[in-house]
């Protein structure tokens, strides 16, 4: 009689590794397209919240958060003369800390002075990390160049479909400098028209190069003013105060005239970003979407017809 | 123990019957590589870039300074780059795709006037941009970019 075998041989154990290996295979890019799904899943989250924030300070005020405080909209000049109230530095991160129930840090900020004269010793609190303008698909930063240290985001407002100074009023989005539409404003309605855009948060690039996109705490163009002139995760660059970043789906020529500084709205998910309407509502819109319908869907009163596909 | 790893293939005879054959090495070897090369088969991806150049003049002298976007007509990626002294160009990393192309062209000039900026943390020239709408928000220039690398376009412009 035969005696019975033990173990396995090679070719055996070779076979069970390989359909092993299959398996493993299969599953991997399944666990992580679920992961990133849920990552996903939080960064609508993100954008409903403030959504429902900027509504709430939207029945306080009867209007929108101003977009940014700082440049004169008619010709994009600082006038930084102390005639006018409105004129310290102001972005638009600060109006909402209230109706984020961030209202003790929003206490700290001192709105008698520009945001980059606060003092050092509340630079922590006022420009410390805030988690619902953080998209978990991205990468935290913290613009390491300048002494604020604030941290970046990855909400940006709805600049219109032209470029920082908006010259055409029919490009107009919700949001301007001195300016934050009333309901009545939007008329193309609040559900066919961004509120805000995701946008990726620069690293600071070595050698001390200033990349200034994806920074909610700076005021100034370039920093979290998305225009729809460039299509969403454009693969032409975005033109700003910023640095060539290519490698990192970032790219961007530096310098030239600041009326015509433009930001992509881009992110980290796969095949297009997700975008909050006035209306409060959440959609992902897809890098392929046209160009044209992108535009409309950014301008309040461009008087087009669009709609977001389903 | 052996029977079960045995790979069992169909083989048709002349008749149109078909019937069992036992464990067949070129078989097997072609069958593994048939189902190898079909897992990468959606992966590639469909769209191939070229590389652009070209000059751009505004009154017959070159553009010193400025910025073309190249927005597609039709399907393709909006793709784009600096000017500097009349010359644009983009590797094909960061060129378009085959297709017709609207092209917008912005050129830059300092004001005289200066600004300080913060992050900066210096005075800095103000710059205006001087080219007619008609070839950046209302273009009508356009382009066409074939297959291959000898895509150069050249663009005459008048600043008024």
């Amino acid at each position: 009689m035969k005696s019975p075998r033990i173990g396995f041989t090679l070719v055996e154990l070779l076979v069970v590794i390989a359909i092993i290996g299959i398996l493993v295979g299969l599953l991997l890019p399944a666990v992580q397209a679920a992961r990133e799904a849920a990552r996903r899943m939080q960064c609508s989250n993100n954008l409903h919240q403030l959504g429902i924030a900027m509504h709430n300070y939207s029945d306080m005020a009867k209007r929108f958060p101003t977009g940014a405080i700082g440049r004169r909209p008619s010709d994009g000049a600082y006038v930084n003369d102390g005639r006018q109230p409105f004129t310290k530095r102001t972005p638009f991160i600060r109006h909402m800390l209230a109706v984020l129930e961030q209202g003790n840090r929003g206490a700290v900020y001192d709105d008698r002075i520009n945001w980059h004269d606060q003092p050092a010793a509340n630079h922590e609190v006022v420009f410390g990390f805030l988690s619902v303008w953080q998209c978990p698909s991205d990468t935290v930063q913290r613009m390491e160049t300048n002494p604020q240290r604030d941290y970046k985001g990855n909400y940006g407002v709805n600049w219109g479909s032209g470029t920082q100074m908006v010259a055409n009023p029919l490009q107009q989005g919700p949001y301007y400098w001195l300016y934050g539409a009333r309901f009545s404003d939007i008329a193309d309605g609040t559900s066919n028209t961004f509120a805000m855009l995701e946008m990726l948060q620069a690293p600071s690039p070595a050698g001390g190069a200033i990349d200034r996109r994806g920074r909610p705490w700076n005021e100034d163009s370039s920093c979290y003013q998305i225009s729809t002139n460039l299509p969403p995760n454009s693969r032409a660059p975005d033109r700003g105060t910023c640095f060539d970043q290519s490698a990192i789906k970032l790219p961007c020529i530096n310098g030239g005239s600041i009326a015509q500084y433009t930001l992509a709205s881009r992110s980290r998910h796969t095949g297009g970003v997700m975008v909050l309407n006035c209306d409060a509502s959440v959609h992902f819109i897809s890098d392929s979407i046209d160009i044209q319908t992108y535009r409309n869907l950014s301008t309040q009163a461009g008087g087009e017809v669009a709609q977001i596909d389903q | 123990m052996r029977d079960l790893s045995r790979v069992v293939l169909f083989t048709f005879d002349n008749k149109g019957r078909y019937s069992m054959t036992g464990f067949n090495t070129r078989g097997f070897v072609f069958c593994c590589w048939c189902s190898f090369c079909s897992a990468f088969l959606g992966c590639s991806s469909g769209e191939v870039y070229y590389p652009i150049s070209g000059l751009v003049t505004v009154d017959d002298q070159p553009l010193k300074k400025g910025v073309i976007t190249l927005f597609p007509i039709g399907t393709g990626t909006t793709v784009g780059g600096e000017i500097v002294d009349g010359k644009f160009s983009l590797p094909a990393d960061k060129g378009p795709s085959v297709g017709k192309y609207r092209v917008e062209i912005v050129a830059f000039k300092t004001s005289g006037k200066k600004e300080f900026d913060v992050d900066l943390n210096k005075q800095v020239d103000v710059e205006v941009q001087y080219l007619p709408a008609k070839y950046n928000t209302n273009s009508t220039l356009d382009c066409e970019v074939s297959k291959g690398s000898n895509n150069e376009f050249q663009f005459n412009l008048n600043s008024k």
